[in-house]
């Protein structure tokens, strides 16, 4: 048979003693621990308690090992030679003289007295291979059973099992049988590795991602990599940064460095150097953020444009999207949660204003200030809180009213918001200051949020002014604006639009999953 | 206290000096917006379901809620009364705090009774209840398939429909959630 086991399997005889005995000899840390103050005058009482603590060491699961060992089976030998997927076997002519050996997790096992079969598992197939004659007279012999045959009365459903198979496809048999890997612990059935997306979701996400790429690459779109882990955050006030160590160094002394909410200082200095068309993906951090449309870490999508605006960015929005759709099978529309979109584009715009009047029923630029907005929303039949400010109104209009009326139908985008929240936007001066700015709706759901970027440094100095302020109030830590930044819009940004998108929600989007953690690997636990 | 971040459904916090149970929450976050748990509370002293989004981080204090399992003993005609099944300890409770629970309350039945700052608010019954009817009119056997029902008085002066072919005198399985009839329960 090609493969060859790492070590010689020991005989039956060998005893379970005989095995604990050569692992305390290859680590003798494992069984003569210094005595707890020793250790802890060493190296701490933190790392005393985990370096005396044992219980996953003797973890009854492993109980099984120790019995198959005796049995003379190692259960974890070296294998070369899978060279087939199952379903191969439907169609391999040369097995007939020459056994070739597949592999898979074995899903059931029968094994009488004139026949046996076991049912195996991979990506490829699912197929029930019987057990050849031979094998069975193998193991209907005096013992010792050999090797070919050794196996078989201990396999469990769950292990991972190699076998040789020799034959023509439907005559196949089973010549000879081998432990991979044994099923300890019961394999939970609906297949999610991470507790969240399910294998068949993780690959329709990769599809999602390289059409992603393919789109940006068609568009000319340069992918770039800046840093996450970086020497400045954002000042956004509401937004979080993961704070991080760097070691000591007489360079970094004393300066946390932040796992970042955006790339996007980075990626509009590229274009300051002369690239026009930018994109990225990549992972970014959220502090406190954690629900059905939030996990605190995610992927970001980015994208700027040169010599634009935020109205290129929509029709970016509404290309690659529909394109998206399409590769998946999906035509003009998508299904979310029973809601129906008709993705066929131009989609609607409406404006910030123009929204709370049609679904809150409030005219925001006649409210600017509380006790106004707190009439107003008095007078639509929304009881705002005392004591709280314009901006915090502002937000319970939106996210009560507002927000989950956007996108049903068809996809919106909602721009012009008032100047108070232009972020990183340019202000239009009209009588009712408006930053241009959109955000993405798609069946209640925030999709993406686009500037006109603000490529003025010395606004940019007073909004980076504005926003420490409103941290200190909000109670945030306050940082340092990235001179880095700065320095690059005094350099000369070309007026840019820039946008960034959440692709997870996008991956809800398009196939139809309620909650974030079911786009997401391996979501971000969230207390019970 | 207890932070917007420590909501979990079941959980129970005072708003303005009353117990009220979380049903539901959710995280909302407007871009560039700060955090908002939409939440849905039940008042525990009157059901009412109230609608409201703190803002993260907000605190609410925990309500002194427990429930502790009761035995019934009797109605005096102004107050339930219960016994403590550990202690033996008495408390009564009025028509209003017992609630609907009141038309499935037999002598003897062991139910949780809520109590908030040591006060009794509500009864919780098992989910199952048993009970004998003690009035309805006479059996009709047959016609078992078209879930014909009629009215039947159980022996705590409530009303409930039963299937045509139930006898007065019968003890019968109620479902207390739904408050509807189950099964027959032999003798």
């Amino acid at each position: 048979m090609p493969h060859s086991h790492d070590e010689t399997p020991t005989s039956a005889s060998a005893s379970a003693a005989a095995s604990a005995s050569d692992m305390t000899a290859a680590a003798p840390s494992l069984v003569q621990p210094l005595p707890r103050e020793t250790l802890e005058a060493q190296y701490g009482v933190e790392a005393a308690r985990l370096l005396l603590e044992r219980s996953w060491l003797e973890d009854p699961a492993f109980e099984r090992l120790a019995f198959l060992r005796r049995q003379g089976i190692e259960p974890y030998p070296l294998v070369q030679g899978v060279q087939y997927p199952l379903t191969a076997l439907r169609a391999l002519e040369t097995m007939e003289q020459q056994p070739v050996m597949v592999a898979g997790r074995l899903i059931r096992l029968e094994l009488g007295d004139t026949s046996g079969r076991l049912l195996l598992t991979d990506s490829s197939d699912t197929l029930w291979l019987k057990l050849h004659p031979s094998l069975l007279a193998a193991l209907d012999k005096e013992e010792p059973v050999g090797e070919e045959a050794r196996v078989l009365p201990h396999l469990s459903p769950g292990d991972v099992v190699a076998c040789s198979v020799l034959g023509r496809w439907p005559d196949v048999a089973i010549v000879s049988a081998m432990l991979l890997a044994p099923n300890l612990k019961p394999l939970p059935v609906d297949k999610r590795p991470g507790g969240g997306a399910t294998l068949e979701t993780l690959v329709w996400r990769a599809s999602v991602l390289r059409e992603l790429r393919r789109w940006f690459d068609g568009h000319r779109f340069v992918e770039v990599e800046t840093p996450i882990l970086a020497q400045h955050s954002g000042l956004e006030p509401h937004l979080d940064p993961f704070e991080a160590r760097f070691r000591p160094s007489p360079a970094h002394a004393g300066k946390p460095v932040w796992l970042l909410t955006s790339p996007e200082y980075a990626l509009k200095r590229t274009l300051v150097h002369g690239l026009e068309r930018v994109f990225q993906l990549s992972r970014v951090f959220r502090n406190g953020e954690v629900g059905a449309f939030h996990n605190p870490e995610f992927t970001m999508l980015e994208w700027y444009r040169a010599y634009s605006d935020y109205r290129t960015i929509m029709e970016d929005c509404e290309g690659l999207i529909i394109t998206l759709a399409e590769r998946l099978g999906m035509g003009k529309r998508l299904t979310w949660q029973g809601y129906k979109v008709d993705l066929t584009p131009p989609w609607p715009r409406m404006t910030v204003c123009e929204a709370f009047r049609e679904y809150a029923g409030i005219a925001l630029e006649e409210a600017p200030d509380i006790e106004r907005l707190r009439a107003a929303a008095e007078k639509a039949g929304i009881r705002l809180p005392a004591g709280i400010d314009w901006e915090e109104g502002y937000f319970r209009i939106l996210i009560e009213r507002v927000e989950p009326a956007l996108g049903f139908g068809r996809p919106v985008f909602l721009t012009d918001y008032p100047a108070p929240f232009a972020a990183l936007a340019r202000v239009r001066p009209e009588p009712f200051p408006v930053a241009e700015r959109f955000e993405l709706y798609i069946a209640g759901v925030e999709l993406g949020n686009a500037y006109s970027e603000l490529n003025d440094p010395q606004k940019q100095a007073e909004r980076f002014k504005e926003e420490q302020w409103q941290r200190a109030r909000l109670g945030a830590p306050v940082f340092e604006p990235d001179p880095d930044y700065l320095r690059a819009l005094s350099q000369g940004l070309p007026p840019t639009g820039g946008i960034a998108v959440g692709v997870d929600r996008l991956v809800m989007l398009l196939l139809d999953l309620p909650d974030i953690r079911h786009a997401l690997g391996f979501p971000f636990p969230m207390a019970e | 206290m207890i932070d917007t971040s420590e909501f979990r459904k079941g959980l129970k916090v005072l708003i303005e000096g009353q117990p009220y149970n979380i049903v539901d929450f959710q995280f909302v976050k407007p871009g560039k917006g700060s955090a908002f748990t939409r939440t849905t509370f039940k008042n525990l002293l009157n059901g009412r379901v109230i609608e409201m989004s703190p803002r993260s981080g907000e605190k609410f204090a925990p309500a002194n809620v427990e429930q502790v399992q009761m035995q019934y003993l009797y109605y005096d005609g102004e107050f339930y009364t219960f016994m403590n099944t550990e202690t033996f300890d008495q408390l009564q409770m009025t028509e209003d705090q017992v609630g609907d629970a009141k038309d499935f309350l037999m002598e003897n039945l062991v139910a949780d009774v809520m109590l908030f700052n040591d006060r009794p608010i509500a009864v919780e019954l098992p989910n199952f209840v048993e009970l004998v009817i003690t009035y309805c009119e006479p059996g009709v056997k047959g016609d078992t398939a078209t879930g014909a029902q009629k009215q039947a008085t159980l022996s705590t002066g409530a009303t409930i429909n039963v299937p045509l072919f139930i006898e007065q005198g019968e003890k019968i399985r109620i479902d207390t959630r739904t408050r509807s009839y189950l099964e027959r329960v032999k003798k």
